[in-house]
């Protein structure tokens, strides 16, 4: 087969399923924000095209960042960093912005090295969850700054105090929290731990891991689980383990599995999707030759019937939807 | 002399082994590492950095910045993969470019979004095992100046062959006052000429080595 060909096959491929997805698609449900790398910021509210848009600061010292929606008010949680030369000058704070990207208040302040990464409220807005780590001299050790351990903080926001701390969970890339870390009923949060030399020498498995406020303490409740989100209008988690998508109840534990990704498929991100109807999911098919193209659905958790979307792509870049 | 700058001559010259206090590793999720030697050098290095899974590729990393860059896939590997680079080799332009990327590794959006660049949810690829040698620049401003003069542009010169995510790195370097170069395809500099000094064993699990980078240079394609 000569080259030409194959680049015939492969548009025609992406022209296939280009068009699989119809003008009639339905629309995304509630409201999305997605946050580029440049910090133009699009708000999408039921609509394929943005309904606002707006540009985050970024100076040479100061730079706004993160942005997550609030659940009770029109406003986002998100980071304010602070650069003043030096990298272990550098430190990021937890702030409050209105829907211009514009700070409204100040929640938590770091001292110099401390960087604040996601920023994530409970369903009440009472609680808010963030992760923490510290960046160190450059003498110290050059390359510390690729990845480095990070700690999780709770943040009582009313009294606007530090309840809890969570230390030194994982580096950048062995431990994650996504949108929704936060359990329906606000006793905790789950994040996720990935498999590591380090772990597996502490004989610490990778998985899912609930973490109770109310005792302190951490139990690993999906060994391998990855990816895992919670709802916020029922006390059920989502996850992907095994090229599955699986619904669990929390109270009961019973889980459902909602999904099964077919042989050359990646899922790349999932999301409960605020009517708690369905799971999004962002998600490639590889073919060869580093070939591979992308789409995005809806997946009903009742029946696990396949809606197509108009799509915005959010899947694929940093954004936040509530 | 002191005994400080008598083990940095030795480590430069290649007669020393680096001590295992001065092996830096972090794992990721595959268990890979990101892991270097240190030159335990006095001034500010910047590194060259080689991803080995899933396909090479190379970048460019100022740990003083705490900044790397990097030429590769649209939307941050989620888009148009390969279609690109085959574009590229019968001399196409349309279609989407390849895309000039600035991480700013301290701000952990752009932390997280490095790591997860190209990955699935089921932690399938990604940038896996991460190599870094150490570059000498006497000019590191012009480098800065250079790379952060492309931040978020197509790469109108892309091609897999003759100008890829390697080139790109050491035409940054150069700019810095690196006096060096690539000529092959690959990343790995273990590939590349005999007469380069950077020495990366061509083993499964390559080693770089302190010294720093200099060597027989190759002339870009005009711009």
């Amino acid at each position: 087969m000569t080259f030409m060909k194959l680049e015939k096959i492969i548009i025609s491929l992406s022209l296939l399923i280009f068009c699989s997805c119809r003008q009639d698609d339905p629309q995304l449900p509630g409201k999305i924000l997605i946050e580029r790398q440049d910090g133009v910021c699009q708000i999408y509210d039921g609509s394929v095209t943005p309904t606002t848009e707006f540009k985050l600061k970024q100076g040479p010292v100061i730079n706004y960042s993160g942005l997550t929606w609030a659940n009770q008010t029109e406003t986002f949680f998100g980071t304010e960093s602070i650069d003043d030369g030096g990298r272990e000058d550098y430190r990021s704070n937890v702030v409050r912005f209105d829907l211009q990207g514009n700070i409204i208040n100040k929640i938590f302040e770091t001292k110099k090295g401390q960087i604040v990464g996601f920023t994530y409220p409970s369903r009440t807005d009472s609680l808010l969850l963030f992760t923490i780590e510290t960046i160190r001299s450059l003498k110290s050790d050059p390359i510390e700054g690729l990845n480095r351990m990070r700690s999780i903080l709770t943040l009582d926001l009313r009294a606007n105090k530090v309840i809890d701390t969570l230390r030194n969970l994982g580096y950048s890339n062995t431990f994650q929290a996504y949108e929704n870390p936060w359990l329906f009923d606000e006793t905790g949060f789950i994040y996720v731990l990935f498999e590591d030399r380090e772990r597996k020498n502490k004989r610490e498995m990778a998985g899912v891991y609930r973490y109770n406020l109310l005792d302190r303490t951490s139990k690993l409740i999906i060994p391998n689980g990855k990816h895992a989100i919670a709802s916020q209008k029922s006390n059920r988690i989502a996850y992907i383990r095994d090229k599955s998508i699986f619904v669990m109840d929390i109270d009961s534990g019973n889980e459902k599995k909602v999904y099964r990704t077919s042989y050359n498929e990646g899922i790349r991100h999932i999301n409960w999707s605020p009517d708690d109807k369905y799971i999004y999911l962002a998600y490639s098919k590889n073919y060869f030759f580093d070939i591979f193209t992308t789409g995005e659905k809806l997946v009903n958790i009742s029946t696990g019937d396949e809606l197509a979307l108009e799509h915005i792509g959010h899947g694929f870049q940093m954004y936040t939807w509530r | 002399m002191s005994k400080f700058s008598e083990r940095i001559d030795a480590q430069l010259n290649g007669d020393e082994q680096p001590s295992e206090a001065n092996k830096k590793e972090a794992t990721n999720e595959h268990g890979a590492e990101v892991k270097q030697q240190n030159a335990l050098q006095e001034k500010p290095t910047w590194y060259y950095m080689l991803k080995t899974e899933g396909g090479e590729h190379g970048f460019a990393y100022d740990p003083n910045k705490n900044i790397i860059y990097e030429v590769n896939h649209p939307h941050n590997g989620h888009t148009n993969g390969g279609v690109n680079w085959i574009k590229g080799l019968f001399g196409k332009s349309d279609g989407v470019k390849s895309t000039v990327y600035q991480w700013n590794m301290s701000n952990p959006r752009q932390e997280a979004a490095f790591w997860a660049f190209g990955k699935d949810a089921d932690g399938n690829g990604g940038r896996g095992k991460l190599l870094l040698s150490p570059v000498e620049l006497t000019n590191p401003d012009a480098a800065t100046a250079f790379f952060q003069s492309m931040k978020g542009q197509e790469y109108d010169d892309y091609n897999l062959a003759r100008d890829n995510c390697m080139h790109y790195a050491i035409r940054g370097f150069a700019k810095g006052g690196l006096v060096g170069g690539v000529a092959l395809c690959s990343p790995e500099p273990s590939k590349w000429p005999g007469t380069y000094t950077m020495s990366w064993s061509s083993g499964s699990r390559p080693t770089p080595l302190i010294s720093p980078v200099s060597g027989y240079v190759r002339p870009f394609p005009p711009r």
